[in-house]
């Protein structure tokens, strides 16, 4: 072991601290101690009422739409980059991680304004006389567009990594016995299966534990349901008890993702040394063009120009910066510390998992998924339950509870890809820096850090633009005298001023991208390329 | 260096705990409105005010969990809410501790809690927002009855009432009217074709929008549409009938505030004629509860207006079997 014991106990403690003591404290306040039993609130009994069911069937008929629409716009989108030839191949590569900078709600009020019944689009038609208001993106199909557009990168992600992974020599063989369709359907699709189905349940769950995007199209979810009972019904018990049976699927498809998986890794940072090209010319460069410019386009290239369009001209620019300055500042100062954090936690528990061996690596590992599985608001009460007490108020009363908010909230992500990382680095590699030195800390700096440089950078980008957007954690644990940049556009949202929020929209993603594009240069300009 | 040293500095700020010369309020009224007024009490008096405003994504009702939450260890010591409803319900859980400021001695006695556990200030009123190119000004209706009538079917708006003022208004009218009326009104205008949206802000744009041609909301959000100069208008309800809602911003004393006198100095602030007179001629337009009070020509007065006439914490009553009934009616 070469990270320090109690290193990697810190580490597990601040994890365990910041996600499991939060979620029991809330699963022992639900059980009544008196009788042990579990008093589920809702009318007495563990049943869903009629109308609960059909609000869980909506939710997961959303997730599914947006699951199913992201595999659609993923993968192909992953094949076209990495196994056609295609003019501009890596600034396709590059572009498709930038919806994650854009966050689902900003997703949303462009696509709002685009599509909604009094939307543009439809404005155009009338103005054409061609129909009336047919478009309106105030229904689950909107919701199921806006959700697929947002996370689809997790899919391309996952799905590019596979493909790199993948020994072509198998689609060589394959392509001397038949054509690139046989061998794509036949070798490649079959042998990346299991990153298609970690990247489905990714989408899957985000979506189902959204909360933003169907309040923002009126669309009501599952999750409503549970904010009810705590915030209109103030039944803290009801709402545990109604978030159950949303646990208990996400902790089941967290759990087949995983078993899917089994030991392949889940994202590759690597540059393969010879790419390999199923298709080099013809059509399929064409079509393969066109369909990344096409989802490039949707994602990034109309949102952003939408944005410019409703802020209207620099005056609200100027307008929008002298309204939220601070709460810019403490937006990207936040979200950076967070990352850094959850970076650094991350780190040293994907090195211990990897150290880790049979069922407790199993069990480890399913613990550190599960995260995902809590829906914000639950862990926002949680977190006020554990840490609002007169001995933690340095905790509570300051940003700090944000930042352990965030930690608990995005540190799966942050583990999977750095332990993903890990897993590509030779053990050979340490061993040969222990002979140079004794001292763990030079071996993880000079040999480890430096090679696992890409995962860790797009951990903290990740991490950082999650946090950065994050209002479901937030809502509920904001400190005194301080506000994040999402809940600024919130109440702008709601007064309407629609120049000014799209202003802070872009605002944001300007800061954003500047904070990618830096630390992207920086890394390039110590040269570290990751393993090659 | 610079830039690190400002890190440096927000960290150990960061850091800091609760100070005797500040002061917490939580606010449930628009940021936009709230903070001027929190800022020029700030300026007055130097006491340095740490606000938390709610987000319309938390319906209004995020504050008042947190502070349900925190009851053990509070945070805040004033709450300024922007409705009463939920203010009585803090009351009966035990949050609110009682203060009688002197700034209250002009409010009339129906807008201050008899054991002076809130006061009231500076109202709102429930009122219809018509969207004047849809709705001919003859047809423009006078009650909130007349919208069950088929000519209105599919054609109005209405916040999901469990959360905000919607939710005040409903309980409101069960208190009124009783149970039974109530609960037929509110069937009878599902039957109608309700549409039920989110909140006042979303009823506000879809009539705006001319998705809808009449919505439930309040009077700052039809003002402010008003002033956006778009094509609607504000009908104050039941004039010659039940009358229209008054729905004042309430402000009450934390129990065990961590920062007691400063919290009633700001509680005195926010009870105070300038700060009515500053919300009244603010985009929030609300409506002064002492009738000297200088207030724009565009506000009505109290005395103009025929309000229901029904004591507060009846509404606090029936907000349970109102939030029952309208779970069961509007879920989808």
């Amino acid at each position: 072991m070469l990270i320090p014991k109690w290193l990697t106990i810190t580490a597990w403690f601040i994890f365990l601290g910041a996600v499991y003591w939060p979620i029991s404290r809330l699963i022992f306040d639900a059980i009544d101690p008196n009788t042990f039993l579990i008093n589920s609130g809702i009318s007495g009994n563990f049943f869903l009422s009629e109308n609960q069911y059909s609000l869980l069937g909506r939710s997961v008929k959303l997730a599914a739409g947006a699951t199913g629409l992201a595999l659609v716009i993923g993968v192909p989108y992953a094949f076209f980059v990495q196994r056609i030839r295609i003019w501009g191949r890596w600034v396709f590569q590059s572009l498709y991680l930038f919806p994650l900078l854009i966050p689902p709600y900003m997703q949303t009020i462009v696509w709002s304004e685009i599509f909604a019944h009094e939307g543009w689009l439809n404005r155009i038609i009338m103005r054409l006389h061609i129909a009336n208001s047919p478009f309106d993106i105030h229904n689950l199909m909107g919701a199921v567009f806006v959700l697929a557009f947002s996370y689809f990168p997790f899919i391309t992600l996952l799905v590019e990594s596979g493909l790199k992974n993948l020994d072509s020599g198998y689609e060589e063989m394959a392509l001397l016995h038949g054509n690139w369709f046989k061998s794509l359907f036949f070798v490649t699709l079959p042998m990346i299966a299991p990153q298609v189905i970690a990247g489905g349940i990714f989408v899957f769950i985000f979506s189902i534990i959204d909360f933003g995007v169907p309040d923002l199209l009126r669309v009501k979810v599952y999750p409503v349901e549970i904010f009810i009972e705590y915030s209109a019904m103030y039944n803290e018990r009801a709402a545990i008890m109604l978030a159950v049976p949303l646990l208990l699927l996400n902790s089941l498809l967290i759990a087949a993702g995983l078993w899917v998986m089994k030991d392949k890794s889940f994202i590759n940072f690597s540059r393969s040394q010879k790419p390999f090209f199923l298709i080099k010319t013809g059509a399929g460069n064409i079509v393969a063009i066109c369909y990344c410019s096409l989802i490039i386009l949707i994602s990034v290239v109309v949102p952003i120009i939408c944005l410019v369009y409703m802020t209207g001209d620099l005056h609200s620019l100027e307008k929008a910066w002298i309204a939220s300055a601070n709460s810019i500042e403490f937006s990207l100062l936040l979200s950076i510390f967070a990352a850094l954090a959850v970076v650094s936690v991350a780190f040293i528990l994907a090195y211990s998992l990897t150290k880790t061996t049979g069922k407790l690596k199993l069990i480890l590992d399913y613990l550190t998924q599960l995260p995902f599985a809590v829906p914000p608001i639950l862990l926002g009460i949680g977190l006020i339950k554990v840490w609002n007490q007169p001995v933690t108020d340095w905790v509570y009363g300051s940003p700090t509870i944000l930042i352990v908010g965030y930690l608990a909230h995005l540190i799966p992500f942050a583990i999977r890809v750095i332990y993903s990382g890990l897993q590509q680095i030779p053990s050979a590699f340490e061993e040969a820096g222990l002979l140079a030195s004794n001292h763990w800390w030079s071996v993880q700096g000079i040999v480890i850090l430096p090679m696992l440089g890409s995962s860790l950078l797009v951990a903290f980008v990740v991490v950082f633009s999650l946090s950065l957007a994050d209002l479901g954690t937030s809502l509920l644990i904001m400190p005194a005298g301080s506000e994040t940049i999402p809940i600024v556009i919130y109440n702008y949202l709601h007064y309407g001023a629609t120049s000014l929020v799209a202003a802070f929209c872009l605002m944001l993603l300007f800061f954003q991208y500047s904070i990618w594009f830096g630390l992207t240069r920086l890394y390039k300009r110590v040269n570290v390329s990751g393993l090659t | 260096m610079k830039i690190l040293a400002r890190f440096l500095l927000i960290i150990c700020s960061w850091a800091g705990t609760a100070h005797a010369d500040e002061v917490v309020v939580y606010t449930s009224l628009d940021q936009v409105f709230s903070e001027p007024v929190l800022q020029a009490f700030e300026r007055r008096t130097g006491i340095k005010v740490k606000a938390v405003y709610d987000v319309e994504a938390s319906k209004t009702t995020g504050l008042v969990n947190r502070l349900i939450a925190e009851k053990s260890h509070p945070n805040a010591d004033v709450f300024w809410n922007s409705e009463i409803g939920r203010t009585l319900i803090l009351k009966r859980m035990g949050v609110l501790s009682p203060y009688v400021s002197p700034s209250s001695t002009a409010i009339p006695a129906r807008f201050k809690d008899v054991d002076g556990y809130w006061t009231g200030f500076a109202a709102r009123a429930r009122v219809l927002i018509v969207n004047t190119q849809l709705v001919d000004n003859s047809e423009t209706p006078k009650s909130i009855f007349d919208l069950t009538q088929s000519k209105w079917h599919g054609k109005v708006v209405m916040g999901y009432p469990l959360f905000g003022t919607t939710s005040t208004h409903v309980a409101a009218l069960f208190a009124l009217l009783g149970e039974d009326k109530a609960k037929n009104y509110l069937s009878d205008m599902y039957k109608n074709g309700v549409q039920i949206v989110d909140g006042n802000s979303v009823s506000r744009d879809m009539v705006v929008a001319g998705s809808e041609a009449i919505g439930f909301t309040d009077t700052d959000d039809v003002y402010s549409a008003i002033k956006a100069k778009k094509n609607v208008a504000m009908v104050y309800p039941d004039q010659d009938g039940i009358g229209s809602l008054l729905i004042p911003n309430t402000v009450s004393l934390i129990s065990n505030a961590p920062h007691l006198d400063a919290g009633r100095q700001l509680i005195d602030y926010l009870l105070s004629e300038e700060v009515e007179s500053a919300l009244a001629f603010s985009e929030s337009m609300q409506i002064p509860l002492r009738e000297h009070v200088k207030k724009p020509e565009y506000v009505p007065s109290l005395s103009s207006l025929h309000t229901m006439n029904l004591d507060y914490q009846s509404i606090a009553d029936r907000m349970e079997s109102a939030f029952i009934f309208s779970r069961q009616l509007f879920s989808r």
